[in-house]
């Protein structure tokens, strides 16, 4: 070949390459066509994928022994190259005249598989590979390295492919699927149908990736997907019985996450699942919130709401995979029950009060945990700061009383209320906290002193704090015994010689004692307060003391007397106290009181002192508390919505009514005002003088600058 | 020699002044010197002024316009500036028309919703703010200047002070005072927009009026169609 092709004789490379072509031409127009046309149904097409494969192994040898032309005669001449030739040929003479009835075949043998048969789609794979392939440009044929397949290269051009066999392929197979969904529709259950409708989906993909060209798999999906999921998302979730609200109602947690897998292909059909999800949750935690037994305590009702969250939680991160729609929806529905409910707030702080006091007995959890997830609730709250009010009240009682189990805890809790609400919502807490710290140094300088803390025999502790931070304190006045004085001004003494100018003010309400009982067969230690130890000191002296006797001498008002000797005449305690006219509760003036001489106990250590706070208690008491704190919390709330109001318009300068009271309910993140507060604070920023409303425009007000007060400074002049 | 001159030339001029020049306001320093010698009319003299002009000093509005036309800065006091003020504004020159200008404030007093009647209206509440220690109109000084200023011009002011009454508001604020013009007439027509910018003391009154007039209004026209004449 290559002498021939190189003689100069010009004639003979075309005469060569006349042959080649010829050749090919001839074979498939002799041998190949007819005898796959002979043939009928499967195996025309498993004659025709024979015949390809002949052609492309004949195609590569002649290639090979013809090499030469490529190398020259053929580019210079601009014809294409033999590999191309020898696909054009095939083209010509064989794919066009039969590609119409393979096609057909090729789709009823697919109807057939359908209906049961068994398809060997390997071959299919093949013969479809040769309608990818028939359009190429550039084409070559070459061996593959790795399997020593023939592989036809090129520009890819699958015009045949998708004119012939995509477009109708896709189209027969959504048709297929679109009565196969109407009949499941009608006679399946919704997790039948939506485990079904997997399947087909997977089968198909499969068949995709395995056997067709992969710009065919997203119009496929596409189309199935249609007519699987879009075309009846609706119809398949509100199924009776059997459809989502089914399954919420039933827990069925499995058939929900299959749904949500199947749905999540077309997610704008996922509005089916989660906005039946809401009525589900917001029922399951309205009727928590209607329930009147689990009201009377906010312990058992937080509990059971954590419970809940838990519970909804988890199923939005197994079922749902924790998709966005899905976590925004759970949430929502939490808000709205509980912040129907007036009491969660407040609840909330008597939970997180309870935790700080009792820490984690037997429960797994850290600390950190619990708080973690009490902290997610009270962000879905509106009302935050009626939970920093209730909150920053029993902190004080938990200082005060040093009931707290973990301080870390605390300050953790503390530092997260931060960042949500704002330095301002947390400076209280944590001035009390550094308010504590000054006391524990000062009154570790006082014990380091000579008495050693310990002043006439009694030991004597007491912590020194700020007025005004710790809200206000029941303090009736009281005689002290004589002991307890002199403890007091000692250290007064030493206090005043520290901070000259500085008062102190004694709260004997908030103080504890410890007696010795020396009368008495057994030495008990009394614990009680210091109203009771008043009362006792003076049964030093007598036995017996009428009421009218013991309020002469102790100072103390009626209520408050009654209150602590109504504990000391405890039976449950035992009686330290007798009272002399048994059959009525209430102390009349001049009724004795004896002490008990003849007292026993089996144990050594009594606390005869009132329970200062109780987290149960009825609702209506639940109610008083949550309305006298309740005009305190306005007060706040006003001051907040005029802080923001001059801090908008001192930005803005001007400003129009609607946008302004816009702007204020978007920057108050702790508690929601209404329209109504809000402008009523703006009316007393007019009355004020801080804004004014433009003469033109009634709606649009103007921030009024206010008067800065300058300090004048005098200069001295250097040559005077 | 100067001295007298000079004197000469003051004599003069207070010469010119009494015999009642035709410069604007000129006239006002006379007139001023008929009713008092003292630094500002007050008191007595006060009423001297009311007097002359045929006015009530207690019970008539126009004496109100009166201040108003001095621009008057203090209360219950004019000085010599204020009734030169009123003068001008009024085109007093003489005896005549100082008597006649009281036609002029009983037209203000019913301009309705004349500039001038608002430019009034603001005034009278700020005139009341001038005592010291005013910051609002106590209630029943606002009655009694609604009752005087509005209620002839705006019939629906009667249904304010029944509303300001029976809700026991304790003082009426100057930005309340301010809109009355513009707001009163809303209500009445049933226009008023809640969710606006109007001081929340008109939400307030408008739900009221609902609630209380417009149930009786409806009868009313009711019973007269029953009867035809």
């Amino acid at each position: 070949v290559v002498e021939l092709a190189d003689m100069n004789n010009t004639s003979y490379p075309k005469i060569l390459y006349e042959e080649f072509r010829s050749t090919i031409a001839n074979y498939n127009k002799e041998h190949a066509v007819p005898r796959i046309l002979s043939k009928t149904g499967k195996d025309l097409l498993w004659e025709f994928l024979a015949q390809w494969e002949k052609h492309t192994i004949l195609t590569y040898w002649m290639k090979k022994c013809f090499t030469y032309l490529d190398r020259f005669y053929l580019p210079d001449h601009k014809l294409p190259t033999l590999s191309q030739t020898g696909l054009n040929v095939f083209k010509i003479e064989a794919f066009q005249k039969i590609y119409k009835v393979i096609v057909r075949t090729i789709f009823d043998l697919i109807e057939a598989e359908r209906e049961g048969e068994v398809v060997d789609w390997n071959k299919l794979k093949k013969i479809l590979y040769c309608y990818r392939m028939i359009g190429l440009t550039n084409a070559s044929v070459e061996k593959e390295e790795k399997t020593g397949e023939l592989v036809w290269q090129g520009n890819p051009n699958l015009q045949y492919y998708k004119e012939m066999f995509e477009g109708e392929f896709i189209n027969q197979t959504a048709e297929f699927y679109k009565k196969q969904a109407d009949q499941w529709i009608q006679l399946c259950s919704c997790p039948e149908y939506v485990m079904s409708a997997l399947a087909a989906l997977k089968k198909e993909e499969d068949k995709v990736l395995n056997f067709l060209d992969k710009e065919t798999r997203p119009k496929l999906l596409l189309s199935l997907e249609k007519v699987l999921i879009e075309d009846n998302a609706t119809v398949l979730t509100d199924k009776e019985r059997t459809g989502v609200r089914d399954m919420f109602k039933d827990k069925r947690h499995e058939e929900l996450k299959n749904l949500y897998t199947l749905l999540a292909r077309k997610p704008e059909k996922l509005n089916n699942i989660y906005e039946k999800m809401r009525p589900y949750i917001e029922q399951r935690g309205q009727s928590l919130v209607d329930d009147k037994e689990v009201l009377k305590d906010p312990i058992t009702f937080i509990n059971k709401l954590l419970e809940l969250k838990k519970e909804m939680d988890a199923l939005v991160r197994d079922a749902f995979s924790n998709n966005a729609s899905f976590m925004q929806t759970r949430d929502r529905a939490f808000q709205t029950f509980m912040n129907e409910c007036p009491y969660t707030p407040s609840f909330l702080a008597e939970y997180v009060d309870m935790l700080m006091r009792q820490g984690l007995k037997g429960q797994e959890a850290s600390m950190d945990t619990v708080i973690e997830e009490v902290f997610e609730l009270f962000k879905l709250l509106k009302q935050k700061d009626a939970f920093t009010q209730r909150h920053q009240q029993l902190y004080a009682y938990r200082l005060l009383q040093n009931t707290s189990v973990s301080q870390d805890a605390e300050e953790h809790l503390i530092s997260k209320l931060k960042i949500e609400l704002g330095a301002q919502y947390v400076s209280k807490l944590v001035q009390m906290g550094v308010d504590m710290k000054n006391s524990r140094e000062l009154t570790d300088i006082f014990k380091k002193k000579e008495h050693k803390g310990c002043i006439k025999g009694v030991e004597f502790s007491n912590k020194v704090l700020t007025t005004g931070l710790w809200g206000e304190q029941k303090n009736a006045r009281c005689k002290l015994p004589s002991e307890l004085k002199a403890c007091c001004d000692t250290f007064e003494g030493f206090f005043k010689s520290n901070h000259t100018g500085k008062n102190i003010s004694w709260v004997a309400s908030l103080g504890d004692c410890e007696m010795k009982t020396l009368f008495l067969a057994k030495p008990y230690t009394l614990i009680v307060t210091v109203y009771q130890a008043a009362v006792l000191s003076l049964y030093n002296e007598k036995e017996m003391y009428t009421f009218e006797e013991l309020k002469a001498n102790t100072g103390l008002p009626d209520e408050e007397l009654t209150l602590h000797l109504n504990n000391l005449m405890n039976p449950k305690l035992g009686k330290m106290l007798i009272k002399e006219n048994l059959k009525t509760p209430k102390l009349n003036p001049t009724e004795k009181l004896t002490i008990n001489l003849s007292y026993a106990s089996g144990s050594l250590r009594l606390n005869f002192m009132p329970i200062q706070h109780q987290a149960k208690k009825p609702l209506e008491q639940h109610d008083k508390e949550i309305g006298d704190e309740a005009k305190e919390l306005a007060k706040l709330r006003n001051t907040i919505i005029q802080a923001q109001l001059v801090k908008i318009m001192k930005g803005r300068r001007k400003e129009k009514h609607n946008e302004l009271i816009t702007e204020v309910i978007k920057q108050i993140n702790s508690f929601k005002p209404e329209p109504a507060m809000i402008k009523q604070q703006i009316e007393w920023l007019i009355e004020s003088d801080y804004l004014m409303r433009d003469d033109k425009d009634k709606s649009l007000y103007i921030y009024k600058p206010q008067p800065v007060i300058f300090t004048a400074v005098s200069y001295t002049h250097p040559t005077l | 020699g100067i001295n007298a001159e000079y004197m000469g030339i003051i004599m003069k001029k207070k010469e010119m002044k009494k015999s009642g020049s035709t410069k604007v306001g000129e006239y006002g320093y006379a007139l001023y010197e008929k009713f008092t010698t003292a630094e500002v009319i007050t008191g007595e003299d006060f009423q001297k002024v009311t007097d002359d002009l045929g006015l009530n000093m207690t019970t008539d509005v126009e004496v109100l316009v009166f201040l108003y036309c001095c621009e008057s800065t203090t209360y219950g006091e004019i000085k010599k500036e204020e009734l030169v003020n009123y003068c001008k504004k009024l085109n007093v020159t003489n005896e005549t028309n100082w008597k006649a200008s009281v036609k002029q404030l009983k037209d203000i007093a019913t301009g309705g919703n004349s500039e001038e009647f608002k430019k009034f209206h603001t005034f009278v509440f700020k005139y009341h703010m001038l005592k010291p220690g005013q910051k609002t109109l106590e209630i029943d000084s606002a009655i009694v200047l609604l009752q005087l200023v509005l209620e002839k011009q705006h019939p629906i002011s009667t249904k304010f002070i029944a509303f300001l009454k029976a809700t026991g508001k304790k003082a009426l604020g100057r930005d309340s005072w301010d809109n009355l013009l513009e707001v009163l007439p809303m209500i009445e027509k049933g226009g008023y927009d809640v969710s606006g910018a109007w001081p929340s003391i008109f939400d307030e009154f408008n739900s009221w009026f609902e609630k209380n007039c417009k149930g009786k209004e409806r009868s009313q026209t009711m019973n007269t169609s029953l009867f035809p004449l």
